[in-house]
């Protein structure tokens, strides 16, 4: 079964640990059909990296350590992004579902159009940037990044709002974001900002963006997730063991054919 | 345009399989190289390592896109290609030949017969392409 409508949810604030482990929930859960295709629009509470899926931050981050700035590894790919005043979002749908493109560089374009067009709605001319970037006054101002896992597409985005309140890290390969506030000369508003792009979302991917919250499967999984694997070290920093659950539920592998382990070796 | 090669079989999620012997090796279609863009990194598994078929055994990572890599057959792995270690490009230039991922020891060499043919891959494919836009 396909839903045949999308869900948006706003989560507000929360730090990395918890952006990543919900992401990751809902991927697990549109992938088993128990939630519908799902726009998420979030943001952050702490400053914090997020490190990509297969970057290797061992010898380009000797400073990223657990204690200092938070530091998470994402499931998409890429580089390093720094988090803390932007607002970010996540699509997370099937890869049966015809919406979205599966070609990769059509399903950027076709999802960031969204982010396009809740910029415009804030009064910035915004234009896609391929692959992965949407750029105003001929600067970069939101980046993506994409997972395709298990059947399910996780494509995660962030828009500059405001100026970062976290040292760069000098030997952390990291994405670059011109903030908002330097366009507009002045702040935005992240409640305007989340609900124009998800008003962007409306619009651009011409779906019916029903209003809701996270479930609580969805929860209790991101609980879990959150636990055994993303405040855990070893998986941003080091080896993920071999055989190390990427999940509690790894009795019952989350979707068949799909290992409920993997093995990082990094 | 892209290529479906005839001397071997494929999974629907794009993966492909050639037997030589009692050996096979794997990579990924020229379909899927095409669909991902350019191959920036792949992560392989280790030699040694066992695996079932439709199991997870490699990494694949285009533009910004970290995609999983499904084994076509259960078997144990043999070799894998170092050399897409500084060459992922091959995935894209050659993913047939020299953009292969690993070469395996089959479990259950009966598993080829259930796998799609070139002409029932292609179809596949178009399938997908169409839905997809």
């Amino acid at each position: 079964m396909l839903f045949a409508e999308w869900r948006l949810i706003f989560t507000g604030p929360a730090d990395g640990y918890v952006n990543m482990a919900i992401d990751e929930a809902t991927l697990l859960l549109v992938g088993e059909q128990r939630v519908p295709p799902t726009v998420r629009i979030y943001h952050w509470d702490v400053p914090c990296y997020t490190v990509g899926y297969l970057q290797d931050i061992s010898r380009q981050a000797p400073r990223a350590q657990p204690g200092q700035v938070m530091c998470v590894r994402r499931l998409t790919g890429g580089n390093a992004c720094c988090h803390g005043t932007d607002l970010s979002y996540s699509l997370t749908v099937s890869m049966a579902d015809t919406l979205i493109p599966s070609n990769v560089l059509a399903s950027y374009e076709r999802i960031s159009a969204g982010v396009v067009e809740g910029l415009r709605l804030l009064g910035i001319d915004a234009r896609y940037a391929p692959p992965a970037d949407v750029q105003a006054n001929g600067q970069i101002v939101a980046t993506a990044a994409q997972a395709r896992r298990g059947g399910v597409l996780l494509h995660q985005g962030t828009i500059a709002l405001g100026h970062q309140n976290l040292e760069r890290n000098p030997v952390l390969k990291c994405c670059t974001l011109t903030p908002l506030s330097d366009l507009v000369g002045g702040e935005i508003d992240i409640n305007d900002a989340a609900q124009a792009v998800a008003m962007g979302f409306r619009r651009a991917l011409g779906v019916d963006l029903s209003r809701s919250v996270l479930f609580a499967k969805e929860k209790r999984l991101a609980r879990q997730l959150l636990r055994a694997k993303y405040m855990q070290p070893e998986w941003t920093f080091g080896s993920w063991p071999e055989g190390a659950p990427e999940s509690e539920e790894t009795e019952a592998p989350l979707k068949k054919g799909a290992p409920a382990t993997t093995t990082r070796r990094r | 345009m892209v290529k479906f090669a005839k001397d071997r079989r494929y999974l629907p999620t794009h993966e492909w399989v050639k037997l030589e012997g009692d050996e096979a090796i794997a990579g990924i279609s020229d379909y899927a190289q095409d669909e991902l863009s350019d191959v920036v990194y792949v992560e392989l598994p280790e030699v040694g390592e066992t695996f079932a078929k439709g199991e997870m055994f490699a990494v694949v990572e285009s533009v910004k896109a970290a995609s999983d890599v499904y084994m076509p057959m259960s078997g144990e792995i043999l070799a894998v290609n170092q050399e897409l270690e500084d060459s992922p490009q091959s995935v894209n230039e050659d993913p047939f030949g020299e953009g292969w991922f690993v070469r395996f020891r089959p479990a259950e060499p009966g598993q080829y017969e259930d796998l799609l043919d070139a002409e029932a891959y292609e179809k596949h494919c178009q399938e997908e392409r169409e839905e997809g836009g």
